[in-house]
């Protein structure tokens, strides 16, 4: 091959490189921001958590996603210790949406257990991501948690990612992971056959799940002070009130204010013709 | 019969001139005659809202209550156009910005009495629907004074514990002076508080109606002192809030 030939394939190689970026920044600009502005104004949690894993899922066309969160209740204060608790599960070719708003996902999937791909991505705070689940050496599948799912359908999941939740709080300066987003079986969209899930695709979910943390960190906050005003107790110390009170109805000023007020709301005008010295 | 009301705070930086000039500003929106009193001899303010240049206030309630002047030489007509179109007016009775005038009052006192006068001479002369009285913050002569003249007594408060207190001192002594209607404004709640659950929670403790919770409003700090924020931002959902507390305190 020539030198020249050579110079256009790197060529080639770099302007589809290029195409790539500025396709990623455009579905980053008009897709994904849009949707993390719209998650960060959702007023309910279970249908911020179901938004979360269902645009996921609808941006790389996967077929079934599951949101893990570290302690639901409160998911801004959570630990490494704590366990991954899934909070939804969808799998749109079974027609299963629970979680959320729905039924619990208890029956469908266990929480992350060590050396799984989710308890991976959690620990490491980077994503995994799986061409095909299945270790055909180990005879596992690597996404353990959906042991369950296997055992109660058919279905079987093969290409999967999880990408950590990275919350602003604690951790250094990549956060504390709060959760984790697994997608699994991204379909092509012209054959609908399953599909590894592409570099680019998982760094484009890679920043949604940077503003879903922020969305989720950020209900969790204002749950907490909404919380902590419906525990407010307006405090009013009575022996104190009382003996401010007293002090001031006790002087003669007041007492012939009283009179007087009461003197002009009986209708005598002339009432407050002799006000109070000064 | 004209309404006398009175808004007060145990404590400043309530937003107490500002909520004054708003719900006076709304209440002239519906065709009222109003008029404001600056009471808050010891540090007036309430003028910059209507953009009076200080420099052009000739007489204010200082004068009047030295015997300088009458009641209504010291009134000034500061009605904006959109309360002019509705036929509407608002007269402003600023108190005396000249530092000699405020150590005056300070040192000398003054007679009350003739500030009660001063009152129903505006209410009369000015042919008034409406009077608010901004008020000094906290309790002294004056401030009793004012609401044992008034009809009405509007609260404003924060949500926070010396508020309470002071907050609850003050609707005790306005039961005692048998004020006919009182109720209170929660003024600057941080936006993530329940609104209802503040409400609920301040009503209970006080066994008085609340006529509104407004929270502490980025467009209001921004506009400060430049101006009435109803007026300048009619569209904005806290004047539609200001404008339901006018209609509560003036119905």
């Amino acid at each position: 091959m020539s030198d020249e030939l050579l110079e256009a394939d790197e060529l080639r190689t770099l302007l589809s490189l290029v195409d790539a970026e500025q396709s990623r920044a455009d579905v980053l600009m008009n897709v994904v921001i849009p949707i993390g502005a719209a998650l960060a104004y959702e007023t309910e949690w279970a249908t911020l958590l179901e938004r979360i894993v269902r645009d996921a899922m609808k941006l790389c066309t996967a077929d079934g996603g599951v949101l893990y969160l570290h302690n639901p209740k409160t998911a801004g204060e959570a630990t490494a210790t704590d366990a991954l608790i899934p909070v939804i599960v969808r799998v749109d070719s079974m027609g299963i949406a629970v979680g959320g708003t729905r039924e619990t996902v208890a029956a469908l999937c266990r929480p992350a257990r060590g050396g799984s791909s989710v308890a991976d991505a959690a620990a490491s705070g980077a994503s995994v991501n799986l061409p095909d689940a299945w270790d055909e050496d180990a005879a596992v599948w690597r996404c353990a948690e959906a042991e369950r799912f296997f055992e109660l359908t058919e279905y079987r999941v093969r290409s999967c990612l999880d990408v950590p939740l990275r919350g602003g709080g604690g951790g250094g300066a990549r956060g504390v992971v709060i959760g984790v987003l697994r997608l699994f079986n991204s379909r092509r969209p012209e054959d609908h056959t399953i599909s590894p899930f592409e570099p680019g695709m998982q760094q484009v979910i890679e920043s949604l799940c940077i503003l879903a943390a922020a969305a989720v960190e950020s209900y969790v906050r204002q749950q907490r002070l909404k919380d902590q005003v419906r525990e407010l107790t307006v405090r009013i110390d009575e022996s104190r009130k009382g003996h401010e009170v007293s002090l001031i109805t006790q002087s003669e000023y007041f007492k012939s204010l009283q009179s007087r007020a009461r003197a002009l709301r009986a209708g005598n005008g002339n009432a407050n013709g002799n006000g109070g010295g000064g | 019969m004209a309404k006398i009301v009175s808004i007060h705070s145990f404590r400043g930086g309530t937003g107490k001139s500002n909520l004054t000039a708003n719900i006076s500003a709304c209440a002239a929106l519906r065709g009222r005659r109003v008029g404001i009193i600056d009471t808050d001899i010891q540090s007036p303010g309430i003028h910059v809202l209507f953009g009076m240049d200080e420099q052009h206030i000739d007489r204010a309630l200082n004068d009047y209550l030295w015997g300088q002047c009458s009641i209504e030489q010291a009134a000034y007509d500061v009605t904006p156009s959109p309360v002019t179109d509705k036929g509407g007016a608002v007269y402003l009775i600023p108190s005396s910005i000249k530092s000699g005038e405020i150590a005056r009052v300070l040192r000398e006192g003054y007679d009350v009495g003739r500030l009660v006068d001063g009152l129903r001479g505006l209410v009369e002369h000015l042919r008034l629907d409406c009077l608010f009285i901004d008020t000094h913050p906290g309790l002294n002569e004056e401030t009793l004074l004012s609401m044992s003249v008034s009809d009405a007594l509007a609260v404003v408060l924060r949500p926070d514990s010396q508020d309470y207190q002071g907050t609850a001192v003050t609707v005790e002594l306005a039961r005692r002076l048998e004020v006919p209607r009182m109720m209170l404004i929660v003024n600057k709640v941080p936006a993530a508080f329940d609104a209802g659950a503040v409400r609920e929670k301040v009503e209970t403790a006080y066994g008085v109606p609340v006529a509104g919770v407004l929270p502490l409003a980025d467009d209001m700090v921004r506009l400060a002192s430049a101006g009435v924020f109803c007026l300048r931002f009619p569209d904005h959902p806290l004047a539609g809030q200001i404008r339901a507390i006018a209609d509560v305190i003036v119905s």
